[in-house]
């Protein structure tokens, strides 16, 4: 499966970090500018508050002045005409400045001289208020109204010129970093501070300046005091202005924005080097969770597609037990016939033929394993079983298939094995021995000459536990280094263009390794390209009793590599079993394997059938098969418990379906054994051995009855040729394997089958179906053929084919009719050979039943 | 850290970044809203009124003059009207603006002042102003208007104007704003015009449509004049007199379109209450307990004066009007009163604090319609 391409992550992450960078490099700008602004804003409106008391200040210095004039009224008042004296002593008491009185028509009555009608407010003090005015070229004029009664006489004032009100209202002592101004509202500098300069006049006059104090004008309309922050010709400053109550004058000045500031620009400092840095950690963390979020994201995909190949590999799997299932069915019928076939026929050429179809077979047979165990393991159905095992048997099974394939390559194949190792084990046989047999059948499939070494040693023990190990060591093509990682994995084959036409489905070594982590064991590899490898397996297994296996090398080397005549390892002619299968192949199988245990056999071809006959008899055992129409064989087994006779007799599964699993089901439903499909004859005789009652076996071969087949069948041949009509015993016997008692079932079937197919046959005809025909008509032939039957297979063969012609796609209109009245004109002669057949058959079956 | 994230289902992922977008947008929002942190709360100024708002005349002058300055200055007006006196529902107007937060309260009826003293005295932390006189509380302050300048031109028009040298003057009762306004028109229709005689007919009510009417034709009739003012609160007086034919000098009323009107003595309220309430934000309006403004700040006008009066008398008031910012106080001595009682000396003035209250008498030269 390709994985889903993605857009490089780091670009991705990149990108988005880039984004966010300067999102917040944006939102960084604003903050600064906004906090600056906040800063100045507050700042200036502290000055502000600041210059609204300094106001205060100064209006409470000409309160002051006020109130000097307004003693001076008093002491008028109480001293009547003391006017001129009073005047030269405020006129003295100030350093020079003007005072005088003012008749109410502004004209002067006592004192200096004042050019009234310049000071604008001044008509306001005969109207009986305080006034305290500044008129340019003139000066800062103090007056209050002079009383009598209800009514105003005169106007007490005096006037300070320029320098005068500098020396007595001087406000820049109370702030040595401020400058302070009196200035009149149209903006005449009434009270300059010390060292006020052309440089500050124009200071005053720079635009940017006059600009925050036409502001600050503004300002002051609606607020006491009001201040600015600007960036004049004397860097930052703030500007601030206040209005004098009650007077024409104005507060102004600047301070540096450094000395209002002070500890508060470090805490602004302070507030924007914390910012950068949650700024800098905020960008941190998102770099994070984009990384963490691209990892999400990558899992996320990954997931899905594991998903989506578990379910693939899921239907994979339910398709290859499915498949391997229907496959197994056919292969039990091929290799069950031809171990009848191995067993029966002593002439070699025919062996030599079976052996063949064997081997095929059984690799056939082995790459279906191959695949279902395959399956099993990847959706976790495979279980480990162990029972107790010999070693001894494990190790010989395993040279048993493996020394007749060196041989057949021309490769030597050495044995060594521990003599000390324990032969009775605990672990489960089947699975140690696939392992064995897959390292050692790969070692030969993979060694063109030379040799293949098998080592069987004992790794370490702990107490009751072993743990064996199997090395195996060919001369083979070797694995190149960068391959062998590659090498345990599923469907992988190695150099794919070199070993084409090797066998195989490329799962061994998969399998293998699974069984061997299933088992606790282990799997390692060393190898050289173009010399050789050695795998080591190491499979712990536990010992059940430490009694040595012996020199087995010896004992195994002197067996014979021919395939050994069959042998049954007992004998049981007082048993009796049932065998139940809706196959008659299957039936026949079973019968042959077992022909020679002398075991009365008995067999019927349905659940209800097999309860019919356990209604009239008890059987040692039954064997059932598990998938047949109508009531499978878990119905069949269920009903036949309640049945007297079958209460205590042992049922065994046979059964094609070998899925992972199946064995624990039926044994749960109340199978004593279950047996796969193709049917293992020792596996067979081994259940039966188990299962059948002990009195009943007898151990070893019939030995003088293992000759009579062939006896029996040279005497038939002889004595009875002459009286089997249409029969053609030898022939028939040949088609059966010289067996004359499967030649007999197969002639008795032959017999019982007839009528229906006949009738069939005869319905065919009727109905013209041509296709149908020649197919029964083929089988005639083919069974006649068979049986020895050779009258009636020409026969049906001419119907055969005249019955192919009736529906041949290029046969002409003429042809299909005289075809077909070909069959109608020959149909009835063929029949009468059919019954013929039958009856001579039957009677041979009759005389030679005896016997 | 990494793994619980990825155990975050799907949703909860979504949920994450919502959370994280309102979390974002949140920020930014305190971000730019920060102005909204600014203390400078809006101010609330309070107005209390007799009668309703959209009176002509009295009532809607003043508001409208409060609402223009309020919205110059950029302050909130709260309006309570047809608060009467003499019931106490203006101590009940003063507590409900106060809760409402206004920082200056406005009380716009001669009376409210006295009857309100305590409860302006249980909030002194508002700023009370009014244009009559005020009790001796230190937070208020009474404004007062100079519209006496704007009679003392209008009598001096008159004095000019008059043919019989009668000059009619319907009044609705006596106290010493009514006295002030008489006596500088009085003041400056004899200055015009020694010869002039000012005739006061009483209708003892602020607004009496049928009494000032009766007034007009009584002075018309009975005394002769040719020319009449008034004050009142209402504009029975100039209807009459247009009925009459009769000339006429209007106050605080626009009346420019009556065939006889002369002129308009008329206070700019706008102006008038910008004054206060920028005293009032510069936080000095308490600070003297009178104010007095007039015709130099621009709140006092002889308006819409007619064409008729012809070039001299134009000339004149205006040069009156122009002295009356210079050393030419209206109430300059010698003044005596109807008795010949010398009240300013020559060489002396009226102080205003004696305008303020204490002018209980009248100018020499006045006379009273007999009833």
């Amino acid at each position: 499966m390709t994985v889903k391409k993605h857009h490089d992550p780091f670009l991705k992450i990149a990108a988005e970090f880039l984004a966010l960078v300067i999102a917040l490099g944006i939102c960084a700008i604003f903050m600064q500018h906004k906090i600056s602004a906040l800063l100045n804003m507050t700042m200036e409106q502290n000055v502000a508050r600041q210059t609204a008391s300094m106001a205060v200040l100064a209006e409470s210095q000409f309160r002051q002045e006020l109130m000097v004039l307004h003693n001076s009224m008093k002491f008028l008042e109480t001293h009547p005409g003391a006017e001129d004296e009073m005047i030269a002593g405020l006129a003295q008491a100030r350093g020079g400045a003007a005072v005088g009185i003012l008749a109410v028509d502004g004209t002067p009555a006592y004192g200096a001289p004042l050019p009234a009608s310049k000071f604008r407010r001044l008509p306001h003090a005969v109207l009986g208020h305080d006034v305290v005015d500044y008129a340019e070229g003139q000066g800062l004029l103090f007056a209050i109204p002079l009383r009598s009664g209800d009514n105003v006489r005169g106007v007490l004032w005096r006037l300070y010129n320029g320098e005068q009100a500098v020396q007595l209202f001087n406000l820049a002592e109370y702030h040595a970093d401020r400058k302070f101004l009196l200035v009149s509202h149209d903006g005449q500098v009434i009270i300059p501070y010390r060292n006020y300069d052309e440089e500050d006049e124009a200071f005053f006059a720079d635009p940017s300046v006059t600009a925050a104090y036409e502001k600050i004008r503004d300002g002051l309309a609606s607020a006491p005091a009001a201040a600015f922050y600007t960036e004049s010709r004397k860097g930052r400053v703030f500007l601030f202005g206040a209005d004098l109550p009650e007077t024409n004058c104005t507060l102004i000045g600047f301070v540096p924005w450094e000395a209002v500031a002070g500890g508060i620009a470090r805490i602004y400092t302070l507030v924007l080097r914390s910012g950068a840095l949650l700024l800098l950690l905020i960008a941190l963390t998102s770099v994070y969770l984009f990384i963490v979020q691209a990892k999400a994201e990558e899992s996320d995909a990954l997931r899905r597609e594991k998903e989506f190949s578990d379910r693939a590999s899921q239907a994979k799997s339910a398709f290859l037990a499915n498949m391997s299932h229907e496959i197994r069915t056919p292969i039990n019928a091929i290799l069950g016939m031809n171990e009848m076939i191995l067993r029966e026929v002593e002439r070699p050429s025919i062996r030599e033929y079976a052996q063949s179809i064997s081997r095929a077979g059984e690799s056939l047979l082995s790459i279906i394993n191959d695949i279902l165990d395959f399956s099993k393991i990847e959706s976790g159905k495979l279980e480990i079983f162990e029972s107790e095992y010999q070693l001894s048997r494990l190790l010989k099974n395993v040279v048993a298939m493996i020394q007749p394939k060196a041989d057949a390559k021309g490769l030597e194949f050495h044995i060594h094995i521990d003599e000390d190792l324990p032969d009775a084990l605990l672990g489960d046989m089947m699975r140690v021995q696939q392992v064995v047999i897959n390292i050692l059948t790969n070692a030969v499939k993979y060694t063109p000459d030379g040799e293949v070494n098998f080592f069987v040693m004992n790794e370490k023990r702990e107490e009751n536990r072993i743990y064996l190990s199997f090395v195996v060591n060919d001369t083979g093509i070797g694995i190149k280094e960068e391959d062998q990682k590659k090498l345990f994995r599923d469907f992988e084959r190695l150099d794919q263009e070199k070993n084409r036409n090797i066998e195989g489905t490329g799962l061994g070594l998969a399998i293998t390794s699974m069984l061997l982590d299933l088992m606790g064991g282990t799997i390692s590899l060393k190898s050289i390209y173009g010399e050789g490898s050695t795998f080591t397996i190491i499979v712990p297994q536990t010992i059940m009793e430490d009694s040595p296996i012996g020199n087995l090398t010896e004992r195994m080397s002197e067996a014979s590599v021919h395939a050994e005549q069959y042998v049954p390892s007992f004998t049981a002619p007082d048993a009796s079993i049932l065998v139940v299968d809706d196959n008659e192949m299957n039936l026949l199988v079973v019968k042959g394997l077992l022909k020679q245990t002398k075991i009365h056999i008995d067999t019927c071809m349905s659940g209800p059938e097999c309860l019919e006959r356990l209604a009239e008899r008890g059987y040692d055992l039954i064997l059932l098969d598990h998938m047949m129409p109508n009531m499978d064989g878990v119905e069949t087994l269920h009903r036949a418990e309640n049945l007297p006779n079958a209460k205590d007799t042992p049922f065994i599964m046979l059964t094609a379906n070998a899925i992972s699993g199946a064995k624990d089901a039926f044994l749960k439903e109340g199978f004593a054994a279950y047996i796969s499909k193709p049917i293992d004859s020792v596996l067979l005789e081994a259940t039966l051995v188990k299962y059948l009652p002990t009195d009943k076996i007898r151990p070893g071969p019939a030995d003088e009855e293992t000759t009579e087949p062939t006896a029996a069948g040279s005497e038939a041949d002889d004595a009875e040729k002459q009286d089997t009509g249409d029969l053609d015993i030898e022939q028939g016997m040949k088609y059966n394997g010289g067996m004359e008692d499967m030649y007999k079932v197969v002639l008795g079937m032959f017999i019982k089958l007839r009528p229906d197919k006949q009738k069939q046959m005869k319905e065919h005809l009727d109905a013209e179906d041509w296709k149908n025909y020649a197919t029964m008509l083929h089988a005639l032939k083919s069974t006649s053929m068979t049986i020895g039957g050779q009258k009636c297979s020409d026969a049906a063969k001419e119907l055969e084919l005249a019955g192919k012609k009736c529906f041949a796609e290029d046969a002409t209109e003429d042809e299909k009719q005289e075809a077909a009245w070909f069959i109608r004109s020959h149909h009835e002669r063929t029949m009468a050979l059919y019954d013929k057949l039958a009856q001579d058959a039957e009677r041979w079956l009759n005389k030679n039943d005896g016997s | 850290m990494k793994k619980w994230f990825q155990e975050v289902p799907t949703w909860g992922r979504w949920t994450l970044a919502l959370l994280s977008g309102l979390l974002v947008f949140g920020m930014l929002a305190m971000v730019f809203g920060f102005d909204a942190g600014d203390d400078r709360r809006t101010e609330k100024v309070g107005f209390i009124i007799l009668g309703g708002i959209d009176e002509p005349g009295w009532n809607e002058s003043h508001y409208e003059g409060i609402k223009s300055a309020c919205e110059t200055l950029g302050v909130a007006l709260l309006v309570r009207e047809h608060v009467a006196e003499g019931t106490g529902a203006v101590n009940e107007a003063i507590r409900s603006l106060a809760d409402e937060g206004a920082g200056m309260i406005f009380l716009c009826s001669y009376g409210y002042p006295e009857e309100a003293r305590e409860t302006v005295a249980a909030y002194p932390g508002i700023a009370f102003a009014t244009h009559a006189p005020s009790p001796d509380v230190p937070n208020i302050t009474s404004c007062f208007p100079r519209m006496f300048q704007g009679r003392y031109l209008a009598g001096a028009l008159a004095g000019l104007r008059t043919k019989t040298n009668v000059i009619g003057y319907v009044a609705a009762m006596p106290n010493a704003q009514m006295n002030r306004n008489l006596n500088a028109f009085a003041l400056g229709a004899l200055r015009a015009n020694p010869n002039a005689r000012i005739v006061v007919a009483w209708t003892g009510a602020w607004e009496d449509a049928e009494k000032e009417k009766e007034n007009v034709l009584q002075l018309v009739h009975r005394s002769g004049a040719d020319i009449i003012t008034y004050q009142q609160d209402d504009q029975a007086v100039p209807d009459a007199c247009e009925t009459l034919g009769i000339d006429f000098i209007s106050v605080n009323t626009r009346l420019a379109n009556y065939p006889h009107h002369l002129a308009s003595i008329t206070c700019r309220w706008d102006i008038y209450y910008r004054h206060i309430l920028q005293r009032y934000l510069k936080g000095e309006l308490n600070a003297i307990r009178n104010r007095w403004i007039g015709i130099d700040e621009g709140a006092i006008h002889l308006a819409d004066v007619s064409e008729r009066i012809g070039l001299d008398a134009g000339y004149a008031v205006a040069g009156l009007r122009r002295d009356l910012e210079g050393f030419h106080p209206i109430f300059r001595g010698p003044i005596r009163d109807t008795r010949g009682l010398l009240r300013v000396g020559a060489g002396e003035v009226l102080h205003d604090d004696a305008l303020l209250s204490r002018m209980d008498w009248y100018v020499e030269g006045v006379e009273f319609l007999d009833r």
